[in-house]
This record gives structure tokens, C-alpha cells and sequence, in this order.
């Protein structure tokens, strides 16, 4: 699924940022509640504990709290709020960071007055337009850049900044649009759901972002605030920051937001923008219905039929769709309204070269599987399921691991000690105590080698 | 060229565990709006209050995960309502630019609502998460109908003021309401993972004593927990409630500081409970209401037929349940008062008799 | 006092590890310690040699559909 990995990829990034810019971040209501819900389930409690306490909360309460068996969530969150530095600890108390304390109190209550929720325009728009205006506009934006990645011969081509944004995130190649190539990495990016995707760029615009010195802290605010706004309203330029009107212009591009022309002063965000931060959705849910959504020419999601023989039959005649299941099937006729073609070894195996992996393949026949298969259980046929994952085990015969061996050990106690400290490290890859050998990582060696040197000159 | 490779692509790990939680859940909110029970708590908690740091916990639900759900049912006297969602509404659609009516007491700062600046009808959204914000207004809005609807006749009861309110109801209405939304058309599993907090202040509910317990069985069905906020006196059918669905009972010592009661024991749901260590209720009161005065009984009378409690023997012979005639002689004899005696030898002999008059059936033995 | 050999740890089944070995046989210029069924040492700058001849040796012997070569022809 995509939808985890996003979520590590956000957080990662979170967690990279320095505390002053965590900070900053937290000044705002808006992302502080969308960071709250990025958290495990575990963290989030201890949050809500402490938000209306005055008083620290004692470390060892928390251990009389959690189950004897989930003392490691207990670690997992606490390492997690750490990370984050949304709680500061002193002498066996625990108490929240005052800023995300503040910022996340104000979401609840409702006593924010930095608009971090987006101000609503209070004028009537002249030129307003409905949801549907807007799903087709998001629809047409993205569709637009992931064609042009497949390469479909439309006429358009994304505006510069969308193209320096997939060269820079590596999901393309090639210097003019003319020669521009799709990456392995932006294979696998077609496969992913539509909000995966989306996320996939707005990291990849993040760090762009810094090299074109943008304030990181105003962009994120400003991502975040886009992900509380409602589908349908207008909201008003008033409240963005100079950064933020000009990162307006490039959501614009993506499909994200609507401005009837740049030096209007509202925008509209378009469902791209309002499910950003609803990342669960419920299962499936949020993507499927993303997806028919977006789509008005595939009101029913599915559409490809796969059969026991191999035999794929996708109802379709979106170039993007045809190009995306060309990855990993061969084609073999095209009709008015459907494609036809044969999942085989050699296929996959070129999928599974292209960096794609087995699972991405089936979660994508999952995702698109036509209403007639929904009948089913299981949804595909376990035979071709199997058979895809057996390809994949094929393709991946062997796993390497770049280090040291250590051999010719004096004596058993000598060999013990420093598989010992090497297990502690949690640098092992592989040990045979009774031929007194063992594997390290090569990140280990180093520390490996120093303590065999400290061990051998105390001892001597 | 990596293809025999498979170092690439190790799957990550910690990662099953993530979706086991990740099933969104519903919390039903019930709450108590009997005036009377409001009226004379000590130490004092008003109603408005206990609806701020209500509000707050509903927010903090939705704030865990996007798609968590809220709904509210006000049980009050003489009628239950839904507070959020309002049947017919449509919430999905922009929420009309125009706010509730400022209520009377509504300068405290801890109304989670844009309501004390919202008079020029220019209601300030900036302030608020959309799904927050409809949830409260909606709250906010239809209790001021109720309590403004209600009249004295409304709450008077034989000519008395009740205090009772109709949990009974409202518990039947949400157990509906979790059934349609969780058990509904999706047969992919369940979608929703469902638990029912009762804010409860009144202490008198043995009118009620067998629709609810009925409910409490439904739910135990259902598998959702009944979590109970007591206010007040404890009340007998309520600690059953939690005790047999699994929920967490908890009677409020200082019901002021109730906002942090919520988040701490009630604010986990049914996932993150399992990895908890949550107030228990050392003692629960079993006990049940007679069927015939709706009184509590320690030990009353059961109908061997159809285990119908009684306080008292009934007094024409039967059972008012299922019309069981019992044996007058057994009736007789359970209403005998006891004999007071000088000596010894008498109490002997009526001990015996007892005994052998409980064998024979049908009888009416004494049950807790 | 232990030794340390830079070396690649390679994990894979035995038979994968029989190929190796035989790769090794010509030159023994791959393979560094042979240490059980499932685990090898090679040299470093030989991986990716390894890979390429472990790749063709095993397109060579998997079986092709006549119907794929169809495909192929055309």
C-alpha cells in the first residue's frame, strides 16, 4: 500500500527538521493537528493526557498505565513525541512542548486567530463555480503531468515549474521537454494512488523549496492549512504570506488549488488540496472515491478483468491507464473501448527491472479490478497472484551485504566478547560460533575494530 | 542488472501492526439533559460546563483520525433527540454563513465555538477545523431548541418534578444509529469501529429497568462497549452497563476537572484500550428493579417460569409476565409473617415446614 | 588477535551458491570464504560480475512458452 509510506516519508521529514523549525511549525493550529495525526494511536494519548493537565506528568505513572506486554508502543510513542520534540523531559517528569500545546489547544477550542484555517472570502464571486468545475480542473491538471510523463502525445506540456519539479525529484529525465524520459522511480510512481502521488511531489517540492530559499516552516504551514479547507469555498489571498502567493502559483499547475487568473484575490482549493491530510480514508475508501471522483469517465473505478489463464482485459481507453498497465502486461490487441493483453514471466520480470514490485503490481489489479471480479473471493486469482510473487522471489536470488569478516579468534571467551558487543550494536549479519566467525556490517567495522584494539591493549 | 538482487526491496518493518489500527471509530455521545439532574448537583457542574468540555473530547475524537465519526443524542425528561447529526441534514454541503443564536451564558472563554463573535454574520471559520465546527454548532444550536422548548409540563410528572430521563431510549436509538452506519452495506468487514459514552447525572432509572437492560444485551451483542461518565449519585443499571459490554465506568469526584477524566480514560478507543491499564469499578452493583413497583431489590421474588422479579408476591396469584398461576398455599406461606417465639421447640418445627414447601412446584422461591 | 577481510556477504539458496562457486572454479578470483550452505564471502569488486553471469545462466535455463516467442517474432 501507499498509503504507509507516505506517512513514514512525512514524518521522516518532520523528524529531520531542527527544533527551532519544529517551533515555528507549531504555531500554527492548522498543522499542529495535522501532525497530531501523523502520530501513533499510543503518542496521540499521551498528548491528550497531558494537554489539559497543568501539572507534568511523572514518567512512571505512564508505566503503571500501559499493559506490562506493550511497553514497546509505550517506547515506540515516547521515542516518536521525542523526535518530534513535542515534549520536553526533566527529572522523571514529562511535560508537552508549550508551543504545540498551545497550537493544539487552540485547534480544539477553536481559540485560534492566526487563521491557520484559511479565512473564507466574504464577498460573493463574480465568476464562482461549482465542486464539479473544480474535480475536472484537478482532473485535467494531474492528468496533464502524469501523461506527460507516459509520454501520451496531447499537445500540452506541464509549465516549467511542474518540469523542474519531476527532473529534480528524479521521477524524469532529459533537460528540454522534448527529450524529458520517465525514471524507474517514476514508474513506480504511476503506480501509486492518486494522494501517494501528490504527497510524493509535495515532498519532493519541499526540498526543492529549500534550495530556493523558501521558508520550509511557510510552506508546510501552508500545506497543511490546505488540507482543513472545504471543498467548494472560495478562500481569500489576504492572510498568505509572500512565500506562500507564490507557492499558490505553482499549486496552481498541480491541480490543487483553482485561481480563475493569478491576480485574482481568492482561490478555491480543489479535492486534491481537501484530502491531503485524510490519509487513512477509511480503507480503500479515500482513494476509490478519490478516483471516481476525479474521473468522471470512470464513474465505476474498475475496470480491468484479469483471468486464471494470465489474461488481462482492461475496459479503458485512457492513454495514461493503457501506458500504465503496458509496464507489466503484454499488450497484444487494442479495441474501441478495451485492451487486451497477458501477464507472463517476461513482462513482469521487465516490471520488476523498472524497480516495480510484485506487490505494487497486485495492489494496482486490486485497486482497478472491475466490478464483475468484486464478485469473487478471493478478488484475483490466487494462481496469477502467487505466481507474480513467485517471479519476484526468482528475480531476487540472493541478498548482499557489504562488511568484514572476522575470523582466526584466539579463544572461545576472545570470539564471545566481541560477537557480543557486535550483537549490541545491532551490526551482525551473520555468525558461526562454533567456527568462531562472524559478519559485520561495514557501518560497524569501525567501532568493531576500535574496541578489539581497546580490548587487546587493556588485556595485554 | 540488480535483478538477482533482492537486497533493494526488504519490506519494511512495523508496518501490519499500523493497519490493525488504523479502522477509524465512532463514538456516540449520550447526554443526560434532565434539568432536574443538572439543577442540584453538589459540587456543582452546570450543564454548559460539562457541554464545553464535551465539545472539547468530541473534537479530540475526530482530531485522532480523519475519518472518526461523532454523533450526540440528548436523553432528556420526556424525549430523546439527536444533537448531531440532525436527521435530513446534510453536512457534506457548505455550512449556511449564518451561526447559532449567542446564548445567554455564553461569555465564558471555553465555548468551543466561533458563536461570541459571530453576531455580524460573518461567522469567523478561520478560527475552526471545518469538521469541528459543524459538529459544535450543531450541538450548540439544537440543545438550545430543546432546552428552550421545554416546558414545566414537559418535566412534570404526577405532579412532581422528575428527574428521570430516558437513557433507556437513547441507548436503543444509538445501538440503531451504530447498527446502520457500522453494519450497514459495505460487506467488506466492518468500517467503523463503534463505543457509546453515556454522561449521565440522574440517579433514579428503575422505571426503566428492562428496556435497558435489553439494550445493554444488544450491545454486548453488537460487541460496543458502553462507556459510562457519572455525574452524582452511582446508578445502579449503569455500572451493569459498562460491566457487561466491557466498558469504563467512572464516577466524576470533581466534575469540574471532567475535561481531563475524558481525555484520559474515555478518549482511547477500542484499539489502543487493549494496551492500557483503565479504571475498573471495584464493586458493581448487580442489583436489579422489581417488575411490579420498579423498586430496587436485594433480595425480592422470581416467577420460576419466566425468572420475572417481584418485590412483593403478586397479589392476584399470577405472574403479570406470562400468567403463571401459582399454588395460593405457596403464596400464603411466603407472606407469613415471621412468628416471634419464646421457645425453641416451635421455631424448629416451622424452619422444617418451609423446607418441604419449597420443593413443590409451581412455587415462588426468594431470589436476589 | 582476530583477522578482518573486507569482503560482500552474499545470502541465497544452494543452488544459486553451487553457481557461484562455479563462476570461482575458472579463476578463483570471487569467492573469499566459503562459509555454509546458504552464506558466502566475495570479492567486492566482482558483485556485480557475479550478478551479470547469475542472470544469464538463469535466463538460459528457464523454460519459454512457445506462444511468448510468438510475441517476440513479431
Amino acid at each position: 500500500m501507499s498509503i504507509p509510506r507516505f506517512r513514514t516519508s512525512i514524518n521522516d521529514y518532520l523528524e529531520g527538521l531542527p527544533e527551532p523549525v519544529l517551533i515555528r511549525l507549531y504555531y500554527s493550529p492548522a498543522t499542529c493537528l495535522a501532525i497530531f495525526r501523523l502520530l501513533p494511536a499510543m503518542a496521540q494519548l499521551f498528548i491528550m493526557t497531558m494537554l489539559f493537565n497543568d501539572k507534568p506528568l511523572e514518567a512512571t505513572d505512564l508505566n503503571g498505565w500501559v499493559q506490562d506486554g506493550s511497553t514497546p508502543k509505550q517506547y515506540e510513542a515516547l521515542e516518536k513525541l521525542r523526535g518530534m520534540h513535542l515534549i520536553k523531559e526533566s527529572q522523571g517528569t514529562i511535560s508537552l512542548q508549550k508551543t504545540f500545546r498551545a497550537g493544539l489547544r487552540n485547534a480544539l477550542t477553536g481559540g485560534d486567530h492566526n487563521n491557520s484555517f484559511g479565512i473564507p472570502c466574504n464577498t460573493e464571486d463574480k465568476h464562482k463555480v461549482d465542486i464539479k468545475f473544480l474535480d475536472e480542473h484537478a482532473n485535467n491538471q494531474w492528468e496533464l503531468i502524469l501523461h506527460f510523463m507516459v509520454g501520451t502525445d496531447t499537445g500540452k506540456v506541464p509549465n516549467n515549474g511542474v518540469l523542474s519539479l519531476l527532473r529534480h525529484s528524479g521521477l524524469m529525465e532529459g533537460s528540454a521537454p522534448s527529450n524529458m524520459l520517465i525514471t524507474n522511480a517514476g514508474f513506480q510512481f504511476l503506480l501509486q494512488d492518486v494522494n501517494a502521488q501528490i504527497w510524493t511531489l509535495l515532498l519532493q517540492y519541499l526540498n526543492m523549496s529549500e534550495d530556493l530559499q523558501m521558508d520550509a516552516v511557510e510552506v508546510l504551514h501552508f500545506l497543511f492549512m490546505l488540507g482543513s479547507l472545504e471543498l467548494g469555498q472560495d478562500y481569500s489571498l489576504v492572510a498568505l504570506s509572500p512565500t506562500q502567493k507564490i507557492m499558490l502559483d505553482d499549486l496552481r499547475d498541480y491541480g490543487i488549488v483553482y485561481q480563475r487568473k493569478s491576480s485574482s484575490r481568492r482561490f478555491y482549493p480543489t479535492r486534491l488540496a481537501t484530502t491531503l491530510t485524510s490519509d487513512t480514508g477509511a480503507l480503500l475508501t479515500a482513494s476509490a472515491s478519490m478516483d471516481s471522483a476525479i474521473s468522471q469517465k470512470e464513474r465505476e473505478t474498475g475496470f480491468v478483468i484479469l483471468e486464471t489463464n494470465f489474461k488481462v482485459y482492461a475496459y479503458t481507453d485512457s492513454p495514461l491507464q493503457i501506458a500504465v498497465l503496458n509496464l507489466f502486461v503484454h499488450l497484444k490487441s487494442r479495441f474501441v473501448n478495451m485492451v487486451a493483453g497477458q501477464i507472463s514471466r517476461e513482462s513482469v520480470r521487465k516490471a520488476l527491472s523498472n524497480g516495480i514490485t510484485a506487490d505494487q503490481i497486485i495492489t494496482y489489479l486490486t485497486v482497478h479490478a472491475h466490478p464483475q471480479m468484486r464478485k469473487s473471493i478471493p478478488l484475483l486469482p490466487p494462481t496469477v497472484v502467487d505466481q507474480i510473487r513467485l517471479w519476484q522471489l526468482e528475480m531476487e536470488r540472493m541478498k548482499i551485504v557489504e562488511g568484514y569478516l572476522y575470523s582466526d579468534f584466539s579463544s572461545k571467551n576472545e570470539y564471545d566478547v566481541i560477537a557480543g558487543y557486535a550483537h549490541d550494536l545491532g551490526v551482525m549479519a551473520w555468525e558461526k560460533p562454533n567456527k568462531r566467525m562472524f559478519f559485520v556490517t561495514k557501518e560497524g567495522n569501525q567501532q568493531i575494530v576500535d574496541f578489539v584494539r581497546r580490548k587487546v591493549h587493556g588485556g595485554a | 542488472m540488480n535483478a538477482v538482487d533482492g537486497s533493494s526491496h526488504v519490506p519494511q518493518v512495523g508496518f501490519a501492526s499500523e493497519l490493525e489500527q488504523e479502522l477509524p471509530s465512532l463514538l456516540v455521545l449520550i447526554l443526560d439533559t434532565s434539568p432536574l439532574g443538572w439543577g442540584t448537583q453538589s459540587p456543582p457542574i452546570s450543564l454548559h460546563e460539562a457541554v464545553a468540555s464535551l465539545l472539547i473530547f468530541i473534537n479530540s475524537h475526530l482530531a485522532l483520525n480523519h475519518s472518526n465519526e461523532a454523533a450526540v443524542i440528548a436523553s432528556h425528561t420526556n424525549c430523546i433527540k439527536y444533537l448531531y447529526p440532525v436527521p435530513g441534514e446534510d453536512y457534506s454541503i457548505l455550512a449556511p454563513k449564518s451561526t447559532v443564536t449567542s446564548g445567554t451564558e455564553s461569555s465564558e472563554e471555553m465555548i468551543p465555538n466561533g458563536q461570541s463573535n459571530g453576531d455580524n454574520g460573518t461567522p469567523n471559520d478561520a478560527s475552526m477545523y471545518r469538521q469541528f465546527r459543524v459538529v459544535n454548532e450543531s450541538v450548540m444550536k439544537q440543545l438550545e431548541l430543546l432546552l428552550s422548548g421545554t416546558s414545566t409540563s414537559d418535566i412534570e410528572h404526577n405532579g412532581k418534578i422528575s428527574d428521570t430521563t430516558l437513557i433507556s431510549g437513547a441507548l436503543s436509538t444509538s445501538l440503531a444509529y451504530i447498527n446502520r452506519l457500522v453494519g450497514g452495506v459495505n460487506d467488506n468487514g466492518p468500517k467503523l469501529r463503534a463505543r457509546i459514552l453515556v454522561v449521565s447525572v440522574c440517579s433514579d432509572l428503575a422505571s426503566q429497568y428492562v428496556p435497558i437492560m435489553n439494550c445493554i444485551f444488544a450491545a454486548q451483542k453488537m460487541k460496543v462497549p458502553i462507556d459510562i461518565c457519572k455525574i452524582g449519585n452511582n446508578t445502579v443499571f449503569l455500572q451493569q452497563a459498562a460491566d457487561t459490554t466491557g466498558g469504563v465506568y467512572m464516577h466524576l469526584e470533581h466534575p469540574r476537572g471532567m475535561i481531563q477524566y475524558l481525555m484520559t480514560a474515555f478518549l482511547p478507543d477500542r484499539a489502543l484500550r487493549k494496551h492500557l491499564v483503565l479504571p475498573t469499578q471495584s464493586s458493581i452493583d448487580f442489583r436489579a428493579a422489581c417488575f411490579c413497583h420498579k423498586r430496587i431489590v436485594d433480595i425480592g421474588y422470581v416467577c420460576n417460569i419466566c425468572l420475572s422479579i417481584y418485590c412483593q408476591p403478586p397479589a392476584d396469584g399470577s405472574c403479570a409476565i406470562c400468567d403463571t398461576i401459582f399454588d395460593p398455599k405457596e403464596l400464603a406461606d411466603l407472606l407469613k409473617k415471621p412468628v416471634v417465639v419464646t421457645t425453641t421447640v416451635p421455631k424448629t418445627k416451622t424452619k422444617k415446614k418451609k423446607k418441604k414447601d419449597s420443593d413443590a412446584t409451581p412455587n415462588f422461591t426468594p431470589g436476589p | 588477535m582476530p583477522r578482518a577481510v573486507k569482503g560482500v556477504l552474499v545470502e541465497c539458496d544452494p543452488s544459486i551458491k553451487a553457481l557461484i562457486i562455479n563462476l570461482d572454479s575458472k579463476n578463483h578470483n570471487v569467492v573469499l570464504a566459503d562459509l555454509d550452505d546458504e552464506h558466502l564471502v566475495i570479492e567486492e569488486r566482482m558483485v556485480e560480475h557475479v550478478k551479470r553471469e547469475l542472470d544469464s545462466q538463469l535466463a538460459e535455463n528457464t523454460f519459454k512458452p512457445a506462444e511468448l516467442d510468438d510475441i517476440q517474432r513479431k
